[in-house]
């Protein structure tokens, strides 16, 4: 799974307690591995919903010095649940951005970079494959409730318990919303003409979702 | 683009959901597929950052950590003693004052030195360290607690207590006569 997503191994999981300690006390080797462990989801995070490289660049060290801040002044308080609360101060940043930029627009990347990603499916062949371009316009049209859960879930990399924890929401209602999501991408990316190779057509589809739920 | 779904990011009505309920179904192995494409998409952002993002952030964040940051990377393994509150000039300090005591007492009495700690000593530190725990803090404690710290001493250093309450509660780290 992409950057060990909430899911993380369960050595990193054991360490992070340690790592915590090690970097309010001012270890730099700590306060290092939680940058390097981290760093690149809050940034993913950021430059989903920004769009700009180095909007996001700011939002990540602008998210690690409040949590370097609360570290060393003891105020970090949520035992088991720093990634929920890192990300919380993520999701923070972000939509102070958001509101920031919608008062004075800030421009687009350009998202070439992205956009010369290779597309692999899951096969590993390309069948089934989704473009990645067509899937990150089509999640620019979701709504802002939507977008959150797809993002914490694919570009922050949190476990639904996990972001039970950050929106304060029972698990069973993010994972519905989770795949109603899904399905509004799915229908986004129909309605602009772009599909998978080997994506089914909406009859198709229909009977197999039939056969798959019985 | 608002889809009928309430923008509170806390609470979304139920009409609203009725509403998402008119998309098209998604298989299993088309949800699969999804979610592996968003993951991608995901890794893909994460690795778009500029390089050196770990570097930048550090350099950003260093002070927020305070200066404990580098005062332990130029000492080293020093703290790992586990005793970093007691500066090694304090600790002689303390050291020459625990034996002032000590003599005090043998002298009054040919006897060992009476323990006079009784906050409950951590588990493992050997009985000299915890009576310069307790002689650091009288020495470091207002001159308004002094009197309360005296007096829980016990009969054993009965002329210490004398000298220092003569000597208004302070106490000359520096001078075995000030202890005296």
């Amino acid at each position: 799974m992409a950057h060990g997503q909430g899911r993380e191994p369960g050595d990193e999981a054991d360490s992070l307690p340690a790592l915590l300690e090690g970097a309010s006390r001012g270890d730099d080797t700590a306060w290092r591995e939680l940058i390097e462990r981290y760093g690149r989801r809050v940034f993913a995070l950021a430059k989903s919903r920004c769009r700009n490289a180095d909007v996001a660049d700011e939002i990540t060290q602008s998210v690690f010095a409040t949590v370097a801040t609360k570290l060393r002044q003891g105020l970090y308080t949520e035992k088991g649940r720093f990634e929920s609360w890192l990300f919380r101060v993520t999701m923070n940043r972000v939509r102070d951005e958001v509101r920031r930029v919608r008062r004075q627009p800030v421009a687009p990347d350009s998202g070439a970079a992205l956009e010369r990603e290779p597309d692999r499916g899951a096969g590993g062949t390309g069948a089934g494959a989704i473009d990645l371009g067509a899937l990150r316009r089509a999640m620019e049209e979701l709504s802002e409730t939507d977008r959150d859960i797809v993002e914490l879930r694919h570009h922050a990399g949190l476990s639904f318990k996990q972001m039970s924890d950050l929106l304060d929401e029972p698990v069973g209602t993010l994972l519905a919303r989770h795949h109603r999501a899904l399905r509004k991408l799915r229908e986004i990316m129909e309605r602009e003409g772009v599909r998978g190779e080997g994506a089914p057509e909406r009859g198709e589809r229909a009977a197999a979702a039939e056969r798959d739920h019985g | 683009m608002d889809d009928g779904v309430a923008m509170n990011h806390t609470h979304e009505s139920e009409p609203n959901l009725r509403l998402a309920d008119d998309l098209p179904a998604l298989s299993e192995r088309e949800a699969r597929l999804m979610e592996d494409a968003l993951d991608r998409l995901g890794t893909a952002e994460g690795r778009s950052a500029p390089s050196g993002l770990t570097e930048r952030v550090l350099a950003a964040t260093r002070s927020h950590l305070g200066p404990r940051v580098a005062a332990r990377i130029d000492r080293g393994g020093a703290a790992a003693a586990g005793r970093a509150w007691l500066t090694p000039l304090r600790a002689a300090a303390a050291l020459a004052l625990a034996a002032t005591v000590g003599i005090a007492v043998m002298a009054a009495r040919s006897e060992p030195p009476a323990r006079v700690a009784r906050a409950e000593p951590p588990p493992g530190v050997p009985q000299f360290e915890r009576d310069i725990e307790l002689w650091v803090a009288i020495a470091d404690a207002p001159a308004g607690d002094l009197a309360a710290q005296l007096s829980t001493l016990s009969a054993d250093t009965a002329a210490l207590r004398d000298n220092l309450a003569a000597n208004s509660g302070t106490v000359d780290l520096w001078s075995e006569e000030g202890a005296m």
